[in-house]
């Protein structure tokens, strides 16, 4: 079971007299490290992850009076994060396409993290998903959401999220297959 | 969806044997933080960069031509109501009936203790007022920022900003920007490399050949005809011999400006002039 990204956890809701400050605080210590592995496994790479979810914790702070329900508070993050992690994707395959290749030079430490998320072969395969694809699997099988709840967050209706599902784990086991 | 089923587990297995080990920097909540400081009030650091690019600068010209004008006319107005004494003091009635009339103040002799109490608080608190609305003024601005407008205060104080660096002016959000160089008051700003403002506005961009009024006799104590600003040039602020192979290299030009303040000075006065330099334009050292 998923640490922290279950959605009934105990500081999921935050209580309504609180303020912005508190709630991003207490929002932190409790959902930081493991949104910031989710935002890992979309976007590739660990300080952009760390970068869109202090983004994400922003944009709540931001937004806490429009927020009205508390108990959305934690949903509202994970919502921002599949957002900024899709605009950091779109972002990163626009730059990859007219930025010139650079010469190799020698692995950072960033580098690193990013080849120990390569190593797996399902977190590889899971690359060569389409990201909506690949947002749902992470949302289903990494956070523990409910068909609704990835739903809400991806902002498409249940049926897309089953038929995207499907679809990924679909193209997933036969990319594991075809290289076992 | 049970014929995924091993494969669901192998796959929630996968992706949290995948990322788990990730941990995330310690400062992540210092750097929310960081980001969730309130931005710095625009308009505040308009109204502080106009003020500072603007019109002080222009003050500072137009006030040696207003201490001028002042003195002028209070030299008319006192040859002009010389005659007129007695019949100012038959006015006066006249006067505090009109304000009495209008309310202002109580029909009788002269002032009460009380009114003048009140007039005194009245003063006091506009003074209170103004000096906390500029103490709320400077309070949230960077100290860059203040330091620059303290040093646009102080006409005494030397500009360390000249050159090549004065034209560079704090933004509201703590950037620096450029101005362009010679156009706007900026501009007009940094052609002036002297060490003080009553130097640097002589040496603007106008190229004006009038004398400084900081180093001409003061016009409050004697309106003589050389302190009004007169297209003649003034001994005054012609140059003093330097040890550059120019000669009308003038004192007040630092190193990095002078083209401008000398093609002013060479314009306005002979090399062969030897007047007093004034204290203001000294350099600094």
């Amino acid at each position: 079971m998923t640490e922290t990204l279950v959605a009934n956890s105990a500081l999921g809701s935050v209580p309504a007299d609180w303020d912005a400050d508190r709630a991003v605080t207490a929002l932190y210590s409790t959902h930081y490290r493991s949104l910031v592995r989710l935002a890992a496994l979309l976007v590739r790479d660990v300080a952009t992850a760390e970068e869109v979810v202090q983004d994400s914790f922003v944009a709540m702070h931001g937004g806490w009076r429009r927020l009205r329900d508390s108990d959305k508070a934690l949903s509202y993050l994970r919502q921002s994060v599949v957002n900024r992690s899709r605009s950091v994707l779109r972002h990163r395959v626009v730059v990859d396409r007219n930025a010139p290749k650079p010469a190799p030079d020698m692995p950072s430490a960033e580098h690193g993290a990013i080849a120990l998320l390569e190593r797996s072969a399902v977190v590889s395969a899971l690359r060569t998903l389409p990201p909506r694809q690949r947002e749902a699997l992470v949302l289903r099988y990494y956070g523990d959401l409910s068909e609704a709840q990835i739903a809400s967050i991806m902002g498409i209706s249940r049926g897309a999220v089953k038929s995207h599902t499907a679809r990924a784990m679909s193209a997933l086991r036969t990319v594991l297959e075809r290289d076992a | 969806m049970s014929h995924f089923e091993p494969h669901e587990e192998v796959l929630r297995r996968a992706l949290h044997v995948a990322v788990d080990t990730i941990e995330p920097a310690a400062n992540g909540l210092d750097r929310i933080r960081e980001r969730l400081t309130p931005p710095r009030p625009l308009a505040v650091a308009w109204l502080v960069a106009g003020w500072t690019d603007m019109a002080q600068p222009a003050l500072l010209r137009v006030e040696p031509a207003l201490a001028g004008l002042a003195g002028r006319v209070r030299t008319w107005l006192g040859l002009m109501l010389r005659p007129l004494g007695p019949a100012s003091d038959r006015m006066w009635p006249a006067i505090r009936r009109l304000l009495a009339t209008l309310g202002l103040v109580r029909p009788g002799a002269g002032m009460s203790r009380h009114e003048k109490l009140r007039s005194a608080m009245a003063f006091a608190a506009a003074a209170v007022i103004g000096a906390a609305g500029g103490f709320a003024l400077s309070a949230g601005l960077p100290q860059q920022m203040i330091s620059a407008a303290s040093s646009f205060m102080s006409p005494s104080q030397p500009h360390h900003h000249s050159g090549g660096g004065s034209n560079q002016r704090v933004a509201g959000n703590g950037q620096h920007y450029g101005t362009a160089p010679g156009g706007g008051p900026h501009g007009k700003h940094t052609a002036a490399p002297s060490p003080s403002p009553a130097c640097s506005r002589k040496a603007g961009p106008g190229a004006s050949p009038s004398p400084s009024p900081s180093t001409s006799p003061s016009p409050g104590s004697s309106p003589s005809p050389s302190t009004s600003p007169s297209p003649s040039p003034s001994p005054s602020t012609s140059v003093s011999p330097s040890p550059s192979p120019s000669d009308t290299t003038p004192v007040s030009a630092s190193p990095q400006g002078g083209q401008t303040t000398t093609a002013v000075y060479h314009l306005a006065s002979p090399a062969t002039k030897k007047p007093k330099p004034s204290p203001s334009c000294l350099p600094a050292s």
